[in-house]
């Protein structure tokens, strides 16, 4: 099996506002199956599998339960808030026990919505150009609470599009200390950095922001060694309308379809990745995940 | 992309618009200085008028309020005879939803020469630069945190003015260094004229954390000891809403400026601000109304600074 041939599992696409042509897109391009993160409505003759994730709150309102069971009952593969905001920090363990009783994996976004609401990487960068700045510690800080609450209540967890080195530590010890959690990154994240949005290039405003390219080396060793499981393309189609803006008023997310397979192929060419290894990370690896 | 730097200039280095002084070449700064020279009279209402626009016509395009740049801006565009509108776009159109690129489209068709764009998103007037008509000239008048170009080379001019060569200046800035698109373009523009000694000073909660030349300073005493020029920044008083600074009062007790605290920089230092002042909190009255206070020319200079600025990136050439 090679990595230009092999069927690719994603584990986060979202459509877009022409669900059938992304749909097209991604038959065309080699995927097998697409995650969809909560409230995606896709056509219902999809010629690519689909898996769904539920919300893990109502609306994902951070606060009151969502029907889990009924989710589950209509074919959900896991339970996620994304990046929406937990009203506190008890109805987020309340979450993932209820999820925990019903078996349901939980897919975690860890980002702190406070520190979150930057729309760069806090480096030299966003500080030149003026920009609203998004600390690493806006995701590790989620993601160590994140940790705490997975070893506290004993749910599968996933974790999600994690964006620094700091991450990549956490992760690693908490597989270290046996914490039975798996973890991706998206293939944006390993194939750039910040320097993408000097001149205000607003087709690189992500969220989570791109890090600085020692972030960048860190993601791409963290996946070589196995502390990161899976990549996916986390696609982002927004309307140009809502993109072509000032950087920081520009919707987050990218059309990146496209770059999953041909992202890990160039870090295979350069050596920094096996083929075994990028074939795990959009295959093996996502299939497990996703229990497929 | 291209930086904003490099999309500001022509092939041949010549300004082209002006939206930051992040790389702009040194020559071209100078030269800003020296043609603004030329514009000034010996008191504030013998500002020489040269009908250098005439029949061009600007557009003052403020997204974001602002009375004084503004009026400076208006009677800059005035002295040199070209048509001036001005539109608060704050409380027109993009109120009413319509984007930035379908504003600027419409306003262009109106056939407009200059742009002055003024507008809260960092890298507006950027925006604006890459997708308007080759034709359009933009003038950044201050664009979120990122840079407020013209305010720094009046600031520049001021200085020189004063105190000579700025290469060999000791300058002190105080205030919101991290929230303050001014001290983004004056650091620029400072290091662009080969100023060695740049100290950025303020509460850990206002200062960057990296990516401006200088030093930082969290003691107001060691950062402006020695200096020739002190500039206090405007406290906005959203910090203290955003858990950035406990009071005005307690600003203004380790960082607020004073005529005893001024005898801790270089004899003869001067001392400037952008404006408006905010008296009791960054500066003291005794000293903002002192011999020591140049805030009253950089209002006059802001108006020569900026007829030369518009001048230039109309293309006028001709040596004054």
């Amino acid at each position: 099996m090679s990595l230009a041939s092999v069927g690719l599992i994603d584990l986060c696409c979202r459509l877009g506002e022409t669900p059938g042509q992304t749909l097209a897109q991604a038959q065309e391009l080699g995927y097998d199956v697409l995650t969809l993160p909560p409230y995606e409505t896709p056509p219902e003759n999809s010629p690519v599998r689909l898996a769904k994730l539920g919300p893990i709150t109502q609306e994902l309102d951070g606060e009151h339960l969502a029907e889990m069971a009924r989710y589950q009952a209509g074919g959900v593969v896991g339970v996620t808030q994304g990046h929406a905001p937990w009203k506190n920090t008890r109805v987020q363990l309340n979450a993932l026990r209820y999820a925990r009783g019903q078996n349901l994996p939980v897919h975690a976004l860890p980002l702190d919505s406070e520190l979150g609401r930057g729309v760069a990487h806090d480096g030299e960068i966003a500080q030149r150009l003026g920009l609203e700045t998004q600390p690493s510690a806006a995701e590790t800080i989620a993601l160590a609470r994140d940790l705490q609450l997975i070893a506290e209540t004993g749910v599968t967890a996933h974790i999600g599009r994690i964006s620094c080195a700091e991450s990549v530590r956490l992760i690693r010890r908490a597989k270290a200390e046996g914490l039975p959690i798996t973890c991706d990154v998206a293939v944006t994240h390993l194939l750039w950095n910040e320097a993408k949005i000097e001149g205000y290039d607003y087709r690189y405003r992500l969220q989570p922001v791109l890090r600085s390219e020692a972030d960048q080396m860190a993601l791409i060793e963290g996946l070589a060694e196995g502390v990161i499981d899976a990549v996916c393309s986390d696609h982002t189609p927004h309307p140009v309308a809502d993109k072509r803006l000032p950087f920081a008023q520009a919707a987050p997310g990218a059309e990146t379809l496209h770059l999953l397979r041909s992202g890990l192929m160039a870090l295979v060419d350069q050596g920094r990745l096996t083929e075994q290894q990028a074939i795990s990370a959009v295959l093996d690896a996502p299939a497990k995940i996703l229990k497929l | 992309m291209p930086s904003t730097a490099q999309l500001q200039l022509t092939d041949k280095g010549r300004l082209r618009h002006f939206l930051t002084t992040e790389g702009l070449p040194k020559d071209l700064m100078i030269e800003i200085m020296d043609r603004a020279a030329t514009f000034l009279g010996d008191t504030p209402r013998d500002l020489k008028k040269r009908p250098l626009l005439k029949g061009r016509s600007v557009v003052n395009l403020f997204f974001e309020n602002s009375t004084r740049t503004r009026t400076t801006f208006e009677i800059a565009a005035k002295g040199l005879s070209a048509d001036v509108v001005s539109l608060d776009i704050s409380t027109s159109a993009t109120a009413k939803g319509e984007s930035l690129l379908d504003t600027l489209k419409n306003l262009e068709a109106m056939g407009a020469d200059l742009f002055v764009v003024r507008h809260n998103q960092s890298g507006a007037p950027h925006f604006i630069a890459q997708h308007c008509t080759p034709e359009l000239a933009i003038v950044n008048a201050g664009d979120g945190l990122h840079a407020h170009p013209t305010q720094a080379m009046l600031d520049m001019f001021t200085i020189r003015q004063h105190k000579g060569d700025i290469a060999n200046l000791k300058v002190a800035i105080i205030g919101d260094i991290r929230h303050s698109r001014v001290v983004r373009s004056q650091v620029h523009a400072l290091h662009g004229l080969g100023c060695q000694d740049i100290r950025l000073i303020g509460p850990g909660t206002l200062l960057p954390r990296q990516g401006l030349a200088g030093s930082l300073h969290d003691d107001l005493r060691e950062g402006i000891q020695d200096a020739d020029v002190v500039i206090c920044l405007r406290l906005q008083k959203e910090r203290m809403a955003s858990a950035l600074l406990p009071s005005e009062a307690e600003f203004h007790r380790n960082y607020g400026m004073t005529l005893e605290r001024l005898g801790w920089a270089a004899p003869n230092a001067i001392v400037m601000h952008p404006g408006p002042i905010n008296r009791g909190v960054e500066i003291d009255s005794e000293l903002a109304d002192s011999d020591h206070s140049v805030i009253l020319n950089q209002v006059t200079n802001g108006i020569a600074v900026r007829m030369a600025i518009l001048s230039m990136v109309m293309g006028v050439e001709e040596r004054l």
